[in-house]
């Protein structure tokens, strides 16, 4: 716009004074030209000359009136759910505007937007926000402000979810969330083929986690289903997620002696998609298994996970010793299997490793922590059994067995429970050491879990240590950032040049990264419709499942409540005082009516015949 | 007459003149009106037609007769008559109000009325405008009747017209469809018309089904998922065809030489089957009754339920089972019991004269109920539980509490050899009390309780009877424990058939020097004396010697020179159960450390690595993965299905599918859309519980980002330091 470019005032001003110097002189001109008996009185012209200056100043003032000051008030903002009743009588000071998401409200100014709405009312110092919260557009706009947040009542049902986008095919994941106003009730969660995998009973604060696992990879719709105390279905929320295939990681497997433990764990390992190398020490220096290996830092460097048990870690030189504690600070994983009594020699070597352990010279029984799960849950998990073990849908489930463990006690000093028994006892544990993992595992006889017939629980407690302890994969992957519904921003980072989201509908959106967003690379997108999309960079693939607008509304509310929360409680945004109150125009009609009397007084002088001589 | 009346006369008959001259005029185009009516709409709108055109003619015609009134009367009178003078009006004037002049020519003109002839007013017939009227409208009734009747103009017959063929139909579409359900006769449910051609009823249904077609096809059938086909017969314009309810079908309807049905959905055909009865006990509250002192009869009743009527009679089998141990003989008869209720739950109650069926004590009376439904043609049937009624024979073996025979107490099998001391070394006491015979016969039971406890430990040593049978008592036959023993000491012959060699002389009572000889043999039983080992034989032995020399005085009564015998018997079977406990002690996981340098030291010449033998396991049956990976919904656009090879995969794994007709509905709905998207989710869904768990996955923990694992290092150093 050229017109916003010129100062008007300024150019107001120019053109008054130029009007006032032009009718100034021509006044005195005519003075000066006319037959001195004709001349005016002086005090006409005089009156004349003055007056040209006050009608040009108040035609001025009624084209740019004066500002008045303004004051500090507090905006009173409805958000969505506000009623009359909570937005309140207004206060002195106080202005009340509705935002689109807001119910009909009698006597409230609406607003697209929270800008607008600040902007419309100038020297606003505080906000009060009435009803569900701000939605994303409108968090910016509050900065500088002091705000107050009156929430509404979340409704009833599931509030807070939280899932992994993407989930390793064949692992457990979690899903993690929050049910409001379900007291005594249950969180479900329902596999893809509509059967139930988990449940568990809601606590008071509604808070609830539960797992599933995907079989294969690609996308998988589970739902999570809340049921209030008397079993009826509250809510059910559809929990869409990608799986993908997991890299699996480099074993290198050391045992001192061969056993079923060896075998089944290998056996696991070999049908997980381990890569495996495997060392089995039958004595006298002859090995079974895979062709041997120099332990070494540069072969150790080669794996992520170093299984071994203590007779094969009794083995090691001392130069061997050192190369596998080099390659644990700097990133590799090491389960030590304690299966017997352990001398005092690895006892120390233990304690080197932050490992302070008592006992250990008999072995006990014990019984595996389950999750509370009923039997039609488990058999839906364990799923249709193999082709040449074919499990019913309605099979009743083995027993788990009871498994022995070496009762060796591990002090509990930095160390992390891996798994526990029935009572709480650790039957193993690890620490961080260095950029790696170092486990102590006491459980002997894990595969009389397989010979029960249970080889998923078997292949479960293993796959969670090994998953734990083995080394950290560095990811480069695309990150999604903010709520995935429609019609919301959605921030994608880590992208490549030329990345782009193909919607489900198979129109493909360029995405143009933001420079302000450094080396994180991120892009922002509006899903404009529901459904499974697809990010695309370079060779990174990333499909992500966008909720309609009215899916899952309970989820909504409480993420807009939470982050106004967030906004309300952080410090930084209430430091308004230093800023000055900007000021606002005055009325015009004053002014006016003050030009058209001057100019009428003026016109009149003009006409009359008075001051004149002739 | 007067004046007034013959002219009253005249206007009466010009009105009704003019009335039916209306009428004629009318008259022809009230026909042409009613013939337009019956050749549009029928005979029904035309006697409408003419009702209406009736009524509106005879209010025409009334209407212009109405227009003759006095004054026209007076008019034409004056027009036509000149002997009126033009003074008719005087007529019809108020005579009070005339003049005399008035007076006198009113006289004048009611003499010239009523002497002259009576006026004619009557209007002449519209000859000619019925004529015309009549002719234009029997022509157009002929033309309304007689017009060639001509197809009504549609779409199709214009485009005809102008030469263009019209266009085949490119659907059919079902016009009107009946499916009707006739369940069996016996489950009583009426016979209903489905609205849909989905059904859900009992097996054994008869199905017929009515379908229109438009346009007709040249045939139709019904075809099941399972190859099936049923014909579809043709009566006039409908299709008929009529099937029995064997099992859970699904089918669509195919036609031949017609454009394809739509919508062409495919049909389910659920098939309920009879449930067989159930039979319910309701007294006695126990299977097992006892008789009760008194009982002369025994009451029973069950209760028989099914799902769509149970049979009115029931059979109840009797057996009964008389006699004890081996001996027992079966006795069985069945009888038919009547019950009463309703079709679906009936009660038959039956009272059984104890009596009359011969129960005595010792007996047992076992009934059970069997019931038939009313399924045809082979009726379900179902039996109770066996209900026992049992006479016990001896009211004082059994626990009254308990179903079943529990003894009372098991007996004591014999007396330990430091009870034999204590009751030898208390006889002793009371030998001066006692007399000598009664002081014996203690002593001779002492030592009848030294020899079965000598015994009991012979066995360890392979010894299961010696020369006079004694075994231990047993539980069913403790109360024969002393007829037996006495037997024994009578005929002291060896009920031992082993025949040994060396067996035949020795155990002879007193036989002292033959003990050894005795205990010189052993059966060398697994159990027993190859277990012990040469130590312990040798003190069992010796434990066994002081037995019989203890056993041998206390039969003589002489307990006092027993005891001493007794005291090392009891020291020696002390020995032998501290030995016993050294070597019998379960093995601990106590072991004595392992000597490392010892280990493998042995010659390992030509002992080789071995090559792995484990092999990676099967992989798991690709199909279904496949087929759930094209069925993903996040794929732009959809991936194409095999349903070929999901439709064997099918039919190989049938018994492993809940419900296999949802599967073919779903793959069959998905064939006939294959862009619906709910139709894939539903097939994806029945996928999942089919899809194989694989070994569980390791996932990789994340190692955060280059910031984070600087972060961390720092920190640790910071640690370090």
């Amino acid at each position: 716009m050229i017109a916003s470019s010129f100062n008007q005032p300024l150019l107001l001003v120019a053109l008054l004074t130029t009007a006032v110097v032009v009718a100034s002189a021509r006044l005195l001109y005519r003075q000066w030209r006319a037959d001195p008996a004709q001349r005016s009185r002086a005090w006409r012209v005089a009156a004349l000359l003055l007056a040209q200056p006050v009608c040009a100043i108040v035609l001025y003032f009624a084209l740019v009136p004066p500002s008045l000051p303004g004051e500090a008030g507090t905006l009173v903002v409805a958000t969505a759910g506000a009623t009359p009743a909570s937005i309140g009588a207004g206060r002195g000071g106080e202005a009340f505007v509705a935002l689109p998401e807001a119910p009909p409200l009698a006597d409230v100014e609406r607003v697209p937007d929270l800008a607008t709405a600040l902007r419309r009312h100038p020297g606003t110092r505080r906000v009060r926000i009435v009803g569900g919260g701000l939605e994303a557009r409108d968090r910016d706009a509050v900065h500088g402000l002091a705000l107050a947040f009156t929430a509404n009542d979340l409704p009833r049902g599931l509030v807070e979810l939280d899932t992994p986008r993407q989930a390793v095919a064949g692992a457990d994941f979690l899903v993690g969330g929050r049910a409001h106003g379900l007291r005594g009730g249950f969180a479900e969660l329902i596999d893809p083929g509509r059967r139930r995998v988990d449940r568990v009973a809601l606590p008071a604060d509604g808070r609830f986690v539960l797992s599933a696992s995907p079989r294969v990879s690609g996308t998988a719709s589970f739902v999570v289903r809340l049921r209030d105390a008397k079993q009826a279905i509250v809510e059910e929320v559809e929990l869409p997620l990608q799986a993908i295939a997991a890299t699996p990681p480099r074993v290198l497997l050391l045992a001192g002696a061969p056993g079923p433990e060896v075998k089944y764990l290998r056996r696991w390992a070999r049908d997980a998609g381990l890569s495996l190398q495997t060392q089995v020490s039958v004595g006298g220096g002859t090995q079974l298994g895979d062709a041997p290996i120099a332990i070494s830092a540069g072969t150790l460097g080669r794996f992520d996970l170093v299984i071994l048990d203590e007779r094969a870690w009794s083995a090691l030189g001392d130069g061997q010793r050192a190369a596998l504690t080099d390659a644990l600070n700097n990133g590799l994983g090491v389960l030590l299997r304690v299966t017997a009594a352990l001398s005092p020699a690895e006892r120390r070597r233990l304690q080197a490793l932050g490992f302070v352990v008592a006992a250990g010279s008999d072995s006990a029984t014990v019984r595996l922590a389950m999750p509370p799960r009923d039997e039609d849950a488990i058999r839906a998990r364990i799923g249709p059994g193999s082709r040449d073990a074919p499990r019913l849908h309605d099979a009743a489930l083995p027993d788990i067995p009871n498994l022995t463990r070496r009762d060796l006690r591990i002090q509990p000093g930095d160390a992390v429970p891996l798994l526990r028994d029935d009572a709480g006892a650790w039957l193993g544990a690890w620490r961080a050491q260095g950029r790696g993992r170092i486990a102590l595992w006491t459980l002997t006889d894990s595969y009389s879990l397989v010979l029960a017939g249970r080889d998923d629980l078997h292949g479960e407690i293993w796959s969670k240590a090994l998953a734990t302890v083995g080394r950290a994969q560095a990811r480069n992957e695309l990150l999604l950032e903010g709520e995935l519904r429609q019609h919301q921003r959605i921030a994608a980072c880590g992208l490549g040049n030329g990345a782009s989201v193909t919607a489900p509908d198979g129109t493909s959106a360029p995405l143009l990264i933001d420079p302000a967003t450094g080396s994180r690379n991120c892009a922002a997108f509006w899903p404009r419709a529901a459904g499974w999309h697809r990010l695309k960079s370079g060779e990174h693939l990333l499909s992500f499942h966008v909720r309609g607008t009215g899916a899952a509304a309970g989820l909504h509310a409480g993420e807009v409540r939470d982050a106004t929360s967030r906004l309300a409680a952080d410090p930084a945004i209430s430091l308004a005082a230093a800023t000055a109150v900007p000021g606002h125009p005055g009325a015009r009609w004053p002014w006016w009516l003050a030009w058209l009397l001057a100019s009428g007084a003026t016109w009149w002088l003009e006409r009359a015949r008075l001051g004149r001589r002739a | 007459m007067s004046a007034v009346t013959i002219l009253q006369r005249a206007l009466q008959q010009a009105r009704q003149r003019r009335a039916m001259d209306a009428a004629l005029h009318c008259l022809p185009w009230m026909l042409v009106a009613v013939a337009l009516a019956w050749r549009l709409g029928g005979t029904g709108p035309a006697l409408l037609v003419f009702v209406v055109a009736t009524a509106a003619s005879v209010a025409f015609a009334l209407n212009r007769a109405r227009a003759f009134d006095t004054r026209w009367l007076v008019r034409e009178l004056d027009a036509r008559r000149a002997d009126m003078d033009d003074s008719t009006d005087l007529l019809f004037a108020p005579t009070a109000q005339l003049t005399g002049l008035e007076r006198l020519q009113l006289g004048r003109l009611q003499q010239r009325i009523e002497s002259g002839p009576a006026p004619d007013l009557r209007p002449r017939w519209s000859a000619r405008a019925h004529t015309v009227g009549a002719g234009i409208a029997a022509l157009a009734v002929a033309a309304i009747l007689l017009w060639p009747a001509r197809p009504g103009d549609t779409f199709d017959t214009v485009l005809a017209s102008v030469g263009v063929t019209p266009a085949a139909a490119t659907r059919t579409t079902i016009v009107e469809q009946r499916l009707q359900v006739s369940p069996p006769g016996y489950t009583r449910q009426p016979a209903r018309d489905e609205a849909t051609l989905d059904a859900k009823a009992p097996q054994g249904t008869r199905l017929q089904w009515t379908l229109r077609f438009a346009p007709q096809p040249k045939a139709a059938e019904l075809v099941f998922h399972d190859g099936r086909r049923l014909q579809l017969a043709r009566d006039g314009g409908a299709w008929r065809a009529s099937d029995v309810l064997a099992r859970s079908a699904l089918y669509r309807i195919v036609l031949q030489d017609a454009p394809p049905l739509q919508p062409s959905t495919l049909h389910r055909l659920d098939a309920i089957a009879d449930r067989a009865p159930q039979l319910r006990v309701l007294e006695p509250d126990r299977s097992l009754s006892l008789v009760t002192p008194g009982q002369r009869n025994w009451a029973l009743a069950f209760e028989g339920s099914d799902d769509y009527g149970v049979a009115s009679t029931a059979t109840l089998r009797i057996t009964l089972a008389q006699g004890s141990g081996e001996n027992i003989t079966f006795r069985e008869q069945s009888i038919s019991i009547g019950g009463s209720g309703n079709a679906t739950v009936k009660r038959y109650a039956h009272r059984l004269d104890l009596a009359a069926l011969g129960l005595a004590a010792g007996d047992d009376l076992i009934v059970q109920l069997s019931v038939n439904d009313n399924r045809t043609p082979t009726a379900q049937s179902a039996r109770s539980a066996s209900l026992i009624l049992r006479w016990p024979s001896d009211l004082g073996t059994e626990t009254t509490g308990l179903e079943g025979m529990v003894k009372k107490v098991l007996p004591a099998y014999f007396r330990s050899q430091r009870q034999i001391i204590i009751d030898a070394e208390a006889l002793l006491k009371e030998k001066r009390k006692l007399e000598a015979d009664r002081y014996v016969k203690r002593s001779d039971e002492i030592g009848v309780d030294q020899r079965i406890l000598r015994m009991r430990y012979g066995q360890f040593l392979g010894e299961e009877a010696e020369g006079e049978p004694k075994p231990p008592p047993t539980s069913d036959a403790d109360a024969t424990v002393d007829a037996a023993h006495a037997e024994g000491e009578v005929a002291a012959t060896p009920a031992d058939d082993h025949g040994h060699a060396d067996a035949g002389g020795a155990g002879k009572f007193g036989e002292e020097g033959a003990v050894l000889e005795e205990y010189g043999h052993t059966h060398d039983h697994a159990e027993a004396a190859t277990l012990l080992d040469p130590e312990t034989r040798k003190l069992l032995k010796a434990a066994l010697d002081e037995m019989w020399q203890s056993e041998g005085h206390l039969r003589q009564g002489h307990p006092e020179l027993a005891l001493p015998y007794a005291y090392r018997a009891l020291r020696f079977i002390k020995q032998v159960q501290q030995a016993t406990r050294i070597y019998l002690a379960r093995v601990g996981p106590e072991l004595p450390p392992i000597d490392e340098s010892r280990r493998m030291g042995g010659d390992r010449a030509g002992i080789a690595r071995r090559g792995d033998a484990l092999v990676a396991a099967d992989v798991a049956d690709p199909t279904l993965a496949a087929l759930w990976h094209s069925l993903d919904a996040a794929q732009v656009p959809a991936a194409p299905i095999d349903f070929i090879s999901l439709e064997r995969w099918l039919r190989e794994h049938e018994s492993r599918l809940t419900d296999p007709l949802a599967f073919v509905a779903a793959i069959e709905a998905l064939r006939a859309d294959p862009d619906c998207a709910s139709c894939r989710a539903d097939l994806r869904a029945l996928l999942w519980p089919l899809l194989p768990r694989q070994a569980t996955a390791v996932p990789r923990r994340d190692a955060g980002d280059a910031a984070g694992r600087r972060y961390l290092d720092a920190l640790r150093q910071e640690q370090t330091k």
